[in-house]
């Protein structure tokens, strides 16, 4: 009996030896050291990082104040957390600390069989986006676009410029120069022709200075926010703003001059569940009244809805737009329906897609009579060349009412920087 | 013959009592440090009046679409530099994105207005500790064996780093 109290003492001694072997292996002790090397690497990063500042902050204490230049050199600063850690944004667009800068453009050949067009190389919009937090709560975005017009004379347009007060979730106002809240690709989209699969946007979302119908950027207040709905994800928005312009003025966005009192608004609710989250589907009313020179007023309601799934992998983009155009004081009322439909699939670095576009404005329009009914599919390919840049190809079909029907194929340089 | 004989029943127990001795030894639980490795814990300060997080909130977190604490405070994100393994288990567990996913996830956020800004870079556990401790309402992804004492560890559904099912490992 003794023995075996004996040898079981030997047994667990031995257990316990190797125990502590597993623990004292040099394996461990390596792992060790590298921790502490790792440590004491951080703690000289962290010194040469308040150095910088200190001789970063050191030129212009010298420029600013000459005369203090022979007093004892400042304790090196405690780098401040905007200097210590930029944002997540890629590195190109690394900016001053307080302020982001962002850039996209592109450049495209456009051949077509339309008759009056020529096949032209051309420069896309050269879009400089900039945001800066203010504070916890306040913010500013503004989206500066350079771009040629058909004359090939280049000009200057602010396309948003937004003073953002964020005190919550549930609640988040703008003022400012905003794209309207009407359907998904107004404000998906915005300006960049590469955050976008195609080459440029459906007609239907087409801007105010290219022949588009919709009212897309608006001057006024956008509120927007969650709505408490558990894994429902509702959001709405509310907008009221100048509106657009009727078409007979110069100016298709009413920046500083609204023609008549009355203001467009617009409300919208939508919806991206916590269980499919790559899903999205809203809905929107936009009511505004146009005075066109020498015409009875038009009171404008555009309905849009639309449901998109958009993954890495696969995406699905449907949308539709109702536009009800109802003139004076008669019971006429001219209704413009138009829809998309765009599905496409990665593979790699390739992106196939299709897309189906129709939009039908009667020609007895009061405010767009001449863009009449126009459908066809488009097909494209792109192709990441590297994250931040895509070629694009793309062919489009366009028939329209009563005249010949035109071919396109535009080519596309699109990045980001 | 007898001693012999008796001697071998003895070996014989011994070596009984030592196989369960062994056995024993190993199905006690691993050492806490041990369960906790590779865990990515989410740690914010101590006066922060959230100590649980369900798994869904975590994600509504990191993608930007909760940008406050319950008490008002704006949420900062705090994410590990590129090629750091805590970086790589947030976006494989919460974001289910690749690195190139991620970058243009938060350049969309930014330009379609939803988010002010993506979240702040930084280059070790230690750097992002020191940042929840003197930033209210941060909040860092980190080693869960490199968090110091006075900040606090959220719970992910109840759970904690080193507890089974805990998610972010």
């Amino acid at each position: 009996m003794r023995l075996g109290l004996l040898l079981t003492c030997l047994l667990g001694r031995i257990v316990a030896g190797q125990q502590r072997a597993a623990v004292l292996n040099p394996d461990h002790e390596i792992v060790q050291q590298l921790i502490e090397r790792v440590k004491q690497l951080e703690a000289e990063v962290r010194e040469l990082k308040a150095q910088r500042a200190a001789s970063a902050s050191a030129p212009a204490q010298a420029v600013s104040a000459p005369a203090t230049a022979a007093q004892p050199a400042p304790e090196p600063a405690r780098p401040a957390p905007s200097q210590t850690m930029p944002d997540a944004m890629p590195g190109p667009s690394a900016g001053f600390a307080g302020m982001q800068f962002r850039g996209f453009s592109d450049v495209q050949y456009h051949a077509s069989d339309l008759r009056g067009e020529t096949h032209s190389f051309s420069l896309g919009q050269f879009n400089l986006f900039i945001t800066s937090r203010l504070s916890d709560r306040l913010s500013v975005l503004a989206e500066a676009v350079v771009e040629a017009d058909d004359h090939n004379a280049v000009g200057i347009d602010l396309e948003r410029l937004l003073l953002q007060y964020t005190p919550s979730d549930y609640f988040n106002v703008s003022f400012g120069r905003y794209h309207t809240d009407i359907g998904w690709y107004n404000t998906a989209y915005h300006h960049s022709t590469w955050l976008q699969t195609a080459t440029g946007r459906p007609f239907l979302f087409e801007f105010e200075d290219r022949g588009g119908i919709l009212p897309v950027h608006n001057v006024g207040i956008s509120v927007n926010g969650r709505i408490p709905s558990g894994k429902l994800g509702l959001r709405y928005v509310a907008e009221i703003g100048n509106g657009r312009a009727s078409p007979s003025r110069p100016e298709g966005v009413q920046n500083v001059h609204d023609e008549n009192n009355g203001k467009a608004v617009n409300f919208g609710i939508m919806a991206r569940p916590e269980w499919l989250r790559a899903f999205r589907a809203g809905f929107s009313v936009y009511r505004d009244r146009l005075t066109p020179e020498g015409m009875p007023k038009v009171g404008q309601t555009i309905l849009a809805a639309y449901a998109v799934y958009q993954a890495s992998l696969f995406e699905f983009l449907n949308e539709a737009v109702f536009i009800r155009n109802a003139i004076g004081e008669t019971t006429r009322v001219i209704h413009s329906p138009g829809f998309y439909t765009q599905v496409s699939r990665r593979f790699g670095a390739v992106r196939p897609y299709f897309r189906y576009q129709y939009v039908n404005v009667p020609d007895s329009d009061p405010l767009f009579p001449g863009v009449g009914l126009r459908y066809g599919p488009s097909l494209g390919i792109r192709y990441d060349v590297s994250e931040f840049a895509a070629f694009k190809v793309q062919y489009d079909r366009t028939d329209r009412r009563r005249l010949s029907g035109f071919n396109g194929v535009t080519t596309q340089l699109s990045f980001t920087f | 013959m007898h001693l012999l004989l008796k001697a071998g029943r003895a070996v014989g127990r011994t070596f009984m009592i030592g196989a369960a001795t062994i056995f024993a030894l190993a199905a006690l639980p691993p050492a806490t440090e041990d369960s906790k490795a590779g865990n990515v814990a989410v740690v914010v300060r101590m006066e922060l009046p959230v100590d649980n997080l369900s798994f869904g909130e975590v994600r509504q977190l990191l993608l930007g679409d909760r940008q406050f604490w319950t008490a008002g405070v704006r949420v900062t994100l705090l994410m590990r530099a590129p090629a750091a393994r805590e970086r790589e288990v947030i976006l494989k567990t919460v974001y289910r994105m690749s690195e190139t996913e991620f970058r243009r996830y938060w350049i969309e956020k930014v330009f379609r207005a939803e988010a002010p800004t993506g979240p702040k870079i930084v280059y070790s556990n230690e750097a992002a500790t020191e940042l929840v401790g003197s930033i209210p309402g941060a909040v860092a992804f980190v080693d869960a064996n490199q968090v110091p004492k006075g900040l606090k560890v959220l719970r992910i559904d109840g759970r904690l780093p080193g507890d089974k099912g805990y998610p972010l490992h």
